[in-house]
């Protein structure tokens, strides 16, 4: 109980005089722009830079969206050439299964 | 290099962000229509009961003439193959019992070995007639590609056509 009383006692009575280094204020800015301008000049700052704004251009928006377009249509065209493909083979035995007994039998 | 867009900063990352989505959806897009379109005609015709006509005109480039002799030349056909396709599993059951029966090749094992053959030689006589009747009605193009595309299902198909080259004799 004594001993509460007396760090209650040192409690009240503590005053704290933080002593800020003349300039504190201006170094921790100066520090925060250099490591900003180090961050600015990388290069993944600048390449996320440069696709973002050429994202933002809308000619070369709009080529992009045209580009992914083509894309798509080129990948189709290889898929349904193979989809087609299967199936001519698929209708192919079917034919032949309607004029070739044993084909006949064999697909039932 | 292109010049920093003279966008706000916080608005340019959201409508690059835009702009990619929007190019992933014209790929997606693009991708869906062109396919289904690319593929609905096989798609047509794999539905349909009897889609293998159509596939064959369409193969074929047969005329509106060409395939209404080819369909009538296929039906006439049709009773004949079914006949055909009878008598193979009349022949086979009847090899099939002879073989658990016997434990040696029997003059009757022999009788439906025989049969077996005779009855495989008739549907290769009928159909390759089938082939030559329906060849008649095509042009001379289709009617190569024709034969070319009915040859190894004729000659030994489990061996496949190039088995059956000829060669010079004397060669062994």
């Amino acid at each position: 109980m004594e001993d509460n009383s007396l760090l209650k006692k040192k409690l009240e009575t503590w005053e704290v005089n933080p002593r800020i280094p003349s300039g504190f204020q201006r170094e921790v800015w100066q520090r925060t722009a250099v490591k900003e301008t180090a961050r600015r000049n990388s290069f993944k700052y600048q390449l996320i830079e440069w696709t973002v704004s050429l994202l933002v251009t809308p000619r070369y928006a709009a080529a992009i969206i045209l580009a992914g377009a083509f894309m798509g249509i080129a990948v189709a065209q290889v898929e349904a050439t193979s989809t087609n493909s299967n199936s001519s083979q698929s209708l192919e035995n079917r034919y032949v299964g309607t004029i070739d007994p044993y084909q006949h039998i064999s697909s039932r | 290099m292109i010049p920093i867009s003279t966008y706000p900063r916080a608005e340019a990352p959201r409508k690059a962000i835009l702009v990619l989505f929007a190019a992933l959806a014209a790929t997606a897009a693009a991708f869906c229509i062109y396919y289904s379109i690319a593929t609905h005609p096989m798609a047509v015709m794999m539905s349909k009961p009897e889609g293998e006509m159509d596939w064959l005109r369409s193969e074929f480039n047969l005329t509106d003439d060409q395939f209404a002799k080819i369909k009538a030349l296929q039906q006439a056909y049709q009773p004949k193959c079914n006949q055909l396709c009878i008598r193979i599993l009349e022949a086979n059951a009847n090899l099939d019992q002879l073989i658990s029966s016997n434990t040696a090749v029997t003059p009757e094992v022999e009788a439906a070995l025989k049969q077996c053959a005779a009855v495989q030689e008739d549907c290769h006589r009928a159909m390759l007639g089938h082939i030559y009747a329906i060849t008649a009605q095509m042009n001379p193009a289709s009617r190569d590609r024709y034969l070319q595309m009915m040859r190894k299902w004729i000659i030994q198909p489990r061996l496949g056509v190039d088995t059956a080259i000829s060669r010079p004799p004397g060669n062994g």
